[in-house]
């Protein structure tokens, strides 16, 4: 539902919002031709057409995509907006593939994405990767599961492709599993399909569209579990951490910089061909240390570019 | 500013027309205005038909692209991975919406008897505004009332059905059928009622002085007179029911399959619309399917109407 009015908000903002700034834009110009007189000729072609437009045409910096991400943005945003006068930031989610598509039609000035961009969108875009997110399986609470601290990736890959039924079948006790999606166009399903998985090969099941209403969800369904950004965790859900051969991984900072837990990806903030004016000084602002080192480590669940032991160039 | 310039130019010509009756001046105003009035009938004319064009050319395209059969009869729904079997999702509209007419629509017809014929007049306009109001609560409202305290105790309802064993949730058919059986009984009550307030006094008084009781002219005189009107009442809260979008969004799952029973999530054709169309890039197959399946929903709608209309034409006919 978020996403319906978000994908109305950005169609309408980003096609008609640009008609209406420039139709006034020419209205503003037509009134100033013929009002002022024109007392000193040399001055206004240099001084008011770079002064006065530059600042005020400048609209908000929009950015659409990625419901992980949006966290991060929004507090990006609020710094930003109160240390720089006049700026402004509209921040919408709808899924990373909406990001990227909007970006790519020009609806909205950055694509935000849990994702590479793909192949067919990649040559006009350009890459700002601002932070790196964990994900992690996470469940409803129960007696049923309240013994299990780790769960291995086969085992994983088994209850989400629907091969396991039940929390017995991974040392819980007897109560079915009741699998919860995200939807097709989500990143945080891209990124746990590719590296838990191996590609979208989630069993059939419900579908929730936007992380938030995902956690209500799983708090009430008794048996069910699903994947999240780390940025949603939750004391009243469980959070599982990663089988390994020496021990459980935990799904937290240290592991996710050093490589250890695998299950992550970087927080990316697409433009279409370079960035400029607005959004350049905001994405700008995202990865100077400013941001990444003080503000970035107090937002839930990201982990500053910097930190970063290991690399990946693709998802 | 049409509308009002008409009116001004209008008034006082068509005061002077009523002066000079029989006079041959143009009477411009009237003029005018009945080519503004001709053209909204016009206008509304052109604009359904250009709603259907629009979803036919598209809709056709992408049943070209996939196969009318494979688009009517694949059991898998994958606009990621390009495979589009639309069965699962004409499955989940045709069962829930026969399920609300079920629940829903048949409660509502027998109410509008109640109130028509037997309750007691006094009491008839107080039915009539509730279900007015009843009928005017946007669906959004109904859905999110639903998702919160009906989707909680079907979940339990599951449970108790199928054992503690099971994959089931309160997300599902069930839901969905009962949620729009309340959506649409406000609907179908409202024109049931008309539908046998046009039945002729007459009738019922021949009736009541054959020595009927009330129940027998109810049910043998009363429904059968008004029964054009009543398969309508109940044929449009189907369609109705068919269509609905967002409530149905909130309580059916969201699954993409043909579901195993009632109580496990499941799609249906216009839910599934909303969810794809947000990744559907234009002109591709993944955005012409979707017309597809609204023309599917159209004609399913559409059909049923003038199913209505046909069963009721036989019976005039049967009668006459």
């Amino acid at each position: 539902m978020n996403s319906i009015v978000t994908a109305l908000r950005t169609s309408v903002l980003g096609s008609f919002l640009p008609i209406a700034l420039t139709g006034g834009m020419a209205l503003l110009a037509g009134c100033d031709k013929s009002q002022p007189p024109a007392p000193a000729p040399a001055e206004p072609s240099s001084a008011t057409p770079n002064s006065a437009p530059v600042e005020k045409k400048e609209g908000p910096v929009r950015a659409s995509g990625s419901s992980a991400l949006q966290p991060l943005v929004n507090a990006a945003k609020e710094k930003y907006e109160t240390e720089h006068k006049g700026a402004s930031v509209e921040v919408s989610a709808g899924g990373s593939k909406k990001g990227l598509a909007d970006v790519n039609s020009g609806a909205v000035h950055i694509g935000n994405s849990d994702i590479f961009a793909p192949d067919d969108l990649k040559a006009g875009l350009v890459d700002h990767k601002v932070a790196v997110v964990g994900f992690a399986a996470m469940a409803n609470k129960g007696p049923y599961n309240e013994k299990i601290a780790a769960i291995g990736v086969q085992d994983l890959a088994k209850i989400f492709s629907g091969a396991v039924k039940n929390w017995k079948e991974v040392g819980g006790e007897s109560q079915p599993i009741v699998v919860i999606n995200r939807a097709a166009g989500s990143g945080t399903r891209t990124v746990f399909g590719n590296i838990v998985l191996g590609g979208d090969k989630f069993v059939e099941s419900q579908t929730e569209d936007n992380s938030g209403a995902l956690v209500a969800k799983l708090k009430q369904t008794k048996g069910a579990i699903s994947y999240l950004a780390l940025s949603f965790k939750d004391d009243e859900l469980k959070t599982f951490s990663l089988k390994g051969d020496g021990g459980a991984v935990e799904p937290n900072a240290a592991n996710i910089t050093s490589g250890a837990y695998p299950i992550w990806s970087y927080e990316h903030m697409y433009t279409k061909g370079e960035a400029t004016g607005g959004t350049k000084a905001f994405l700008d602002y995202i990865v100077s240390p400013a941001f990444q080192d003080n503000v970035l480590p107090n937002v839930k669940g990201f982990i500053a570019i910097t930190q970063m032991k290991v690399t990946r160039e693709k998802d | 500013m049409v509308s009002k310039t008409v009116f001004t130019a209008e008034a006082p010509s068509y005061v002077a027309g009523v002066r000079l009756r029989g006079s041959t001046r143009p009477r411009w105003g009237e003029i005018v205005l009945r080519g503004f009035i001709a053209a909204c009938g016009l206008f509304v004319v052109v604009a359904t038909v250009a709603v259907i064009a629009f979803i036919a050319r598209a809709g056709v395209r992408g049943i070209g692209d996939v196969g009318i059969v494979a688009l009517l009869t694949g059991e898998i729904w994958k606009p990621e991975a390009g495979t589009f079997g639309g069965f699962p999702l004409i499955f989940g509209t045709a069962v829930s919406a026969l399920g609300a007419a079920v629940v829903g629509a048949l409660p509502a017809l027998l109410a509008a008897v109640w109130v028509s014929e037997l309750a007691p007049k006094s009491a008839r306009s107080i039915y009539r505004r509730t279900m007015e109001i009843a009928a005017a609560v946007p669906s959004v409202v109904y859905g999110w009332l639903a998702l919160v305290h009906l989707v909680p105790h079907m979940d339990w309802v599951a449970r108790a059905l199928y054992g503690e064993e099971k994959q089931v949730t309160g997300e599902g058919l069930a839901s969905s059928a009962l949620l729009l059986g309340i959506m649409i009984a406000p609907t179908v009550f409202l024109l049931s009622l008309d539908a046998l307030s046009r039945v002729s006094g007459t009738l019922r008084e021949a009736s009541a002085a054959l020595g009927a009781s009330a129940w027998q002219t109810a049910f043998r005189v009363s429904i059968p007179s008004a029964g054009r009107g009543l398969f309508t009442a109940v044929f449009f809260g189907f369609a109705r029911a068919a269509g609905e979008t967002m409530a149905v969004q909130m309580v059916v799952g969201g699954a993409r399959r043909v579901p195993e029973n009632l109580f496990s999530p499941a799609t249906t054709i216009s839910t599934q619309i909303v969810m794809d169309m947000q990744n559907a890039t234009p002109n591709t197959t993944g955005s012409n399917v979707l017309f597809s399946m609204s023309l599917v929903l159209l004609v399913l709608s559409a059909g049923v109407v003038l199913l209505s209309r046909l069963v009721g034409r036989l019976g005039k006919a049967g009668k006459a």
